[in-house]
Formats: C-alpha cells, structure tokens, sequence
C-alpha cells in the first residue's frame, strides 16, 4: 500500500478509458500497436507511434489535454490527447505527464492479518496538524531524518513484534530515554549504553581478565556512594537477595571493583577517560534509578550488555572459596544472552518510532514504551488485534526478520 | 461560577502577564476557549487527559516543523543555521577542498540537530555543545578583558573576532568585535542566527494535561489554585517545553454517584507517559474525622495521612479502585496536606500532580538522545 504525502499533482491524466472505433473491420489498432512492435529501426518506432497518436486521439471536447512531446512525432501537431492515447503511446515511457513525483511512503506487512484500508491511514495516521496545517502530514517529523520523503513503513501485530524483540531486560526498567535495541540480549541501549559500544569496539580485543596476586581481595574502587548505588541496583535486579549475608556483598563490591580496575588500566583506561567524566542522569542517560561514578556506570552496563565478559571473567577465577561466591554471584548476574545473531543481521537498532492501532478494548494492555519501539500515538481501530506501525529509520525491517 | 471561569481565573493568578493560554478546544469537554493572545510568547496548552498519549509527537513535531515548513523568511531558524554551515563550509573549503567540506557540512549539520533535540536553540550557541566559543584573557594591569570569538571547525577551532571588555562592563553576545578579515559574512550569519533563536526561544510551551472525577466547581477554589500554583511554578524548568498533569479526585462518598468513577482506557494509557515523584495533595473537607475528633485535630496535618484517618482511607480506596498503584507516577511521591482558611468545605478531595515523558533529552546534562544512534 501507498500513501501520497501530500495533495494529488495536477497534469495526472484521469484513468478513465474510452471506447474506439476501431474501422469497419474492427482490428486498425491491432494493426498499429503489431507495426510498433515490430519497427526494426528507431524512424519506424516512430512512424507507427505517430500513426498510434493519430487514431486513437479524441474529440477536442472530450480531451485531457494537449501532448507535452509533439516535437517526438513525425507530424509536428498540437494534438489533444486522454488517458485512451496515452495507454498506447509509443513515448509514453518517456514521457512525463502523468508521472506521479509526489513523495510517498510504502506500507509493508511483515505478517499475517489483512490490513486497514488506505482511507483508515489516511484519515486517521497521515491527517493534517490542526495547528500546524501547512507541515508535512507525514506522522514521523521529529522522529525520523526521512520524515517526509519516500521510504517504507512498517505494519507488524505486537505479538510478532514482542517475538521479533523480546524484552530481556533483568528488572521493571522505563524504558522512556532508550535510544537502542540491542537484539542479542533483548535489552534496550540508553545514550550512555551506546557511547560505551563505541569505545567497547576498539578495546575488546585488548581486555584481560587474569587476575594477578594483587587483584586478590580488593573493594578499594568503590566509594561509599557506589556501594549505595549499586546495592540498590544489585537488588532490584535480583543480584542480590534479602537473604544474603555480608560476605556475599563483599563479594559483590569485590567483583565489581575488579571491573572497574579493568576499566582504570593502563591499556582500556585512557580510551574512557572522557566517557567516565560525563555527568549521567539516572533514568536518562542511563536505565537505572540511581547512579553512581562513571565508572561504577560502565562496569555496571558492561557486564549487563556484555554478559560473554563475565563468562570469561569467570574463567579466569580459581577454585579458592572466595571465588566460590564469586562465581555464585556471577551465575546470578549473568544475562540471557537470547539468540545468536547471523553476520547479516544488524545487533544495535536504534529504538523505532511507532504508532499502535488497536481496538479499545486491548488499549489497557498496550505498553506505550517497549525495549526495542516507543510509541507515538494511539489510534483505535476495528483491528482484531494490535498492530505497530513502524518507521524503520533506514533499517530494512524485512530483510532483518528473513535473515534471521 | 462556571467551569471556565474557575480555571481562567486561577490560571491567570499564577502566570505571568504575557503567558498565552490555550485551551485544547476540541478535547475539553467542559471548558470554553479563553481569549487568545497573539502577542504572548510563553504558552500554556490545556489539554483533556487523552491527549497526552501522543506528546511526544506533538512536541518533537514542533521541534523540527522548520525543517519542514514552507516558508522563506529569512528569520526562521532553519534558513539561518543552514546560511552559517554554507558560509562556514566556504571558508573550509579553500583549506580542505570542496568535498571534504562538504562532508564536514553534512556531519556539522547532524550536529547541530544534535543540540537542538538535547538543549534547544539555546544550546546551538551557548553551554558546552555549542558552535561558537568565547575565550577570555586577563590582562589585570590594564583592568581589561581580551575575548576572542572562535568558531568550531573541524580539528581545531578558528578566531573570528576579538574585542577587548573593560572591567565591570558587560557587553552582549555578538556587541563590540573586530571581526577578522574573511569572516565578516560568517559573523553576521552568526549574529542573525543568534536574534532568530533569541525570538525562537521566547515561544516556549508548557502542556498541562487535565483529568476530574467531578466537576471543578465543587473542589475547594483554595485546593484548585493550591495544585495548580505549585505544578506551575514550582516545578518550574529551564526546558523549552515541559509537561505535566493533574488529576483531581473527590472522596466524600455523597458525592460518590456524580463522580466519574474510572478512566477511560485512553486516559488510563495516557497516565503511563506520567513520570513518578510527583506530589499527592490531600484536601480532606470538614466533616471529616481530622477535624470533627479533637485529637485528631490537634494532630493535624499528620493526624490525615495516617492510616486510621477515615480519609487516607477513602484516599487508599478510591486509589485502589482506578488502579492508580499499577502506574509509576504512584511511585517515590511526596505528600502536601491542603487545609484552606477561608473556603474549607464539605466534599474531601485529592489530587495528583506530576511531570510527564515529553520525548526530548532536556533533562540529560550531556547527552544529545536518540540521535546518537
């Protein structure tokens, strides 16, 4: 399906064809469109086009219009043409009246269900801002570059969407501030998240979790008020349990410490000084609700985004009991990683803008800010089930769902 | 007195002079549009409940509407940012050649939207982000200041102008420089960009999203102006456009039949954009226990939120009942006990008030939002 985005041009010839006389034996146009295509040079293409042109013209009355191109025939006449001439042409596939160049977006399905009809969208999805009549009707200015222009559109139901981009977060988080998606562990990216990727690229090859003799016990990275910051995240995400006694806590600071001191060495260090300086909200920058030192920030993220590090962090640790909790706390921590991505498949998306149709019925179990989408707007609908209509922002969202 | 005479009065009392108000004419049922004035650049939009599901729509389409508006007024803000990148682009051009900076002009620009999504206008030529950079050094024997004007290009930063500030004296942003030779053109986009955001900026909006389970006449007036005042101006930020909502609810069970006694299951939806640590107003009215019981009167105000007051208790249910405890803006909220002098009465009430998603980076100190991806 295609929506115009804005009004219909003029010089679109109107599709209503005519009724020709066609000789007293009935077969002259047959004739005239077999003589075009059999024409062996480019003088009688256009010979028999001219011909074509000439009988099939209509009545000045009932015309159209006049032909843009009379200098392409043979006999150089103002000509009044209609949709009948034009169908049968001979320049018509060069020829520009009634090419549409108006901007338009494509509505893919990318399931099963049938989909509301172009009126519904275009009363209900592309309609004109009442206070803003003379922008584009396009819904996704502000949200998207190509806001605007031609581009594909997405219609997924959520169901298929929530399978396509499960939520593997590890605790209710709001997901308001997210800007990406990323579709290995299902978890949303906020600005910080996708700073620290950036840097992460460059250094993963360079980070080394032996441990040496003193890196033993330490805690010495944290401060008192990252030992606040991260207990309250530690048990919100279910790291640590009411239960828990003191050592395992002390186990908690230390492993987190030895991230840190990872991020503070001389080889990874110099490539986050900047980043660990950087005022972070909490809720805005980064997902949780308290925050601590730069530092505490990114290893906190790291082992949340990157859960294969603490595997191989795990690794390296030895069998001594201390360890033993450690790796106790680590089975804990270490996120789902929920599918395995293929060399074609993008990992970081950016988080889609969208708009829900939905039934009012199902209006009360709409989550207007997902992990991988953030709702828009909400249209009621007829719909059976709820569907998200998606800006891709570039991303070719079919391609991504069949190379999976 | 009428429903729209309540709200325009109170309103009015609490903004200041040149605040336009705008009712959401087609969305609130009960409210008649006040006069608008044109002249008035600060804005307050009054909207039903509802209409907060798409905000953020609104908002980010207000943002960027220049980019796609028709017009070619030389002030809008686009043409203007767009003059500083061509004239800036040309300039770069003799040292890096014509495609290197052209690129850089595409990247430049990325950037600049950048810091219009994160911090507004504002930020495009002040604060950490912006394009343009005032250096200052002090020569304290002479009790002046030497300023120099820099321009970001890409690598390094380029002096455009200079101009000495005397102690004491203060001048404006683009007062007072020599402007270096070639760069007379860049200033002076600079200077019309500066005056185009200056008169962008005043249009800032506030989007108050409105929800009552009865008619606003039968609230205290007190009660009303209370939460409206301190939603207002309390909660007042430097963000070109802010957002909140306020719920009124009575709790008198006489009262019950009239009031409304569920949300619609868009307004319902709506409440998910409300951002927790809000404030719970409590208005309990003059038939109730915390001030019929001597005790519980002599202990107000904490005698009414505890927990064997019958009106925390009306509060919990009525609470319970529209399943407020689901929604985040029912969490780490702070608790004001209003008790009017003058027009205390029967009904109790309470209400909520609280800032809403608005789809911007505003409160980020440094990062620009989703552009980064």
């Amino acid at each position: 399906m295609k929506i115009p985005l804005s009004e219909t041009q003029s010089g679109v010839i109107d599709p209503i064809l005519r009724p020709v006389f066609d000789g007293p034996q009935g077969w002259k146009t047959s004739l005239l469109i077999t003589n075009l295509l059999v024409a062996n040079s480019n003088v009688e293409y256009r010979m028999a086009a001219t011909d074509i042109r000439e009988h099939l013209a209509p009545d000045q009355e009932s015309s159209d219009s006049l032909c843009l191109h009379p200098d392409w025939f043979e006999k150089n006449l103002e000509l009044y043409i209609d949709a009948t001439t034009c169908m049968f042409c001979g320049y018509r596939k060069n020829c520009t009246l009634g090419v549409d160049e108006r901007e338009f977006v494509e509505i893919i399905n990318l399931d099963q269900f049938s989909m509301p009809s172009m009126d519904f969208f275009l009363e209900n999805c592309f309609n004109v801002d009442k206070l803003a009549p003379e922008d584009s009707i396009d819904p996704f200015i502000g949200f998207s570059s190509r806001a605007g222009e031609s581009r594909k559109l997405y219609l997924i139901s959520q169901d298929e969407f929530n399978r396509q981009f499960p939520d593997g977060s590890q605790s209710a988080i709001e997901f308001d501030a997210a800007v990406g998606y990323d579709r290995i562990t299902g978890q949303s990216i906020w600005s910080m998240d996708q700073l620290f990727l950036e840097v992460y690229e460059r250094i993963s090859g360079i980070i080394k979790f032996e441990l040496n003799d003193s890196d033993r016990i330490t805690e010495d990275e944290l401060t008192m008020l990252d030992r606040k910051c991260l207990l309250q995240i530690a048990y919100s995400n279910g790291w640590l349990l009411n239960s828990d006694n003191d050592e395992i806590i002390n186990q908690l600071h230390i492993l987190f410490s030895r991230f840190i001191s990872i991020l503070k060495s001389k080889q990874i260090g110099p490539f986050l000084t900047k980043l660990t300086q950087i005022n972070m909200n909490p809720r805005m920058d980064t997902p949780h609700s308290s925050s601590g030192s730069g530092y505490l920030n990114i290893a906190i993220r790291w082992i949340e985004l990157k859960p294969s590090d603490l595997q191989a962090y795990c690794n390296n640790l030895d069998n001594n009991e201390d360890r033993e909790i450690q790796k106790k706390l680590v089975s804990r921590i270490k996120n789902k990683i929920l599918r395995k991505m293929s060399s074609d498949s993008i990992q970081y998306l950016p988080r889609f803008p969208t708009i829900v149709i939905a039934p009012e019925s199902s209006f009360r179990s709409i989550k207007i800010e997902q992990p991988a989408c953030r709702i828009i707007d909400v249209i009621e609908s007829h719909t059976d089930q709820i569907l998200l209509l998606i800006d891709g922002l570039g991303i070719d969202l079919l391609g991504e769902m069949k190379s999976e | 007195m009428s429903e729209r005479n309540i709200l325009r009065e109170i309103i009015q009392q609490i903004v200041p002079d040149d605040t336009k108000i705008i009712f959401d004419f087609e969305t609130i049922e009960t409210i008649e549009p006040l006069m608008v004035d044109d002249s008035k650049n600060r804005n307050i939009v009054i909207s039903s409940l509802e209409h907060l599901i798409d905000l953020p729509k609104r908002i980010r389409r207000n943002l960027y509407k220049g980019q796609f508006r028709k017009t070619t007024e030389s002030s809008n803000i686009d043409s203007c940012i767009r003059e500083v990148l061509s004239l800036s682009r040309d300039i770069l051009s003799k040292e890096i050649g014509k495609e290197r900076a052209s690129n850089w002009r595409e990247i430049f620009y990325s950037r600049i939207r950048q810091i219009i999504a994160a911090e507004g206008l504002y930020g495009v030529l002040n604060g950490n982000s912006a394009i343009i950079e005032i250096e200052q050094i002090d020569h304290k024997k002479q009790f002046e200041l030497n300023e120099t004007l820099l321009f970001s290009f890409p690598g390094d930063k380029k002096i455009i102008a200079t101009r000495k500030m005397r102690y004491g004296v203060s001048a404006l942003l683009f007062e007072n420089w020599d402007i270096m030779v070639g760069y007379d053109e860049l200033f002076s986009s600079l200077e019309r960009l500066h005056i185009a955001s200056e008169v962008e900026q005043l249009e800032r909006k506030r989007y108050l999203f409105l929800w009552a389970d009865s008619p606003l006449n039968t609230f205290s007036e007190s009660f009303i102006f209370s939460v409206f005042s301190d939603h207002i101006n309390v909660n007042r930020k430097n963000n070109k456009f802010e957002a909140g909502v306020i719920l009124l609810f009575s709790t008198t069970p006489r009262n019950g039949p009239l009031a409304k006694s569920e949300f619609t299951s868009k307004d319902f939806l709506s409440l998910q954009r409300v951002n927790s640590g809000g404030t719970l107003y409590l208005a309990p009215g003059f038939e109730e226990d915390v001030f019929t019981k001597n005790i519980k009167r002599l202990n107000r105000p904490n005698s009414v939120f505890e927990l064997d007051s019958n009106f925390y208790k009306d509060v919990e249910q009525k609470m319970s009942e529209l399943e407020l405890p689901k929604l985040r803006m029912m969490k780490e909220y702070s608790i004001s006990v209003h008790e009017p002098i003058h027009d205390l009465v029967e009904m109790s009430a309470f209400a909520i008030s609280s800032g809403c998603w608005t789809g911007t980076w505003a409160e980020s100190l440094e990062i620009d939002g989703e552009q980064v991806m």
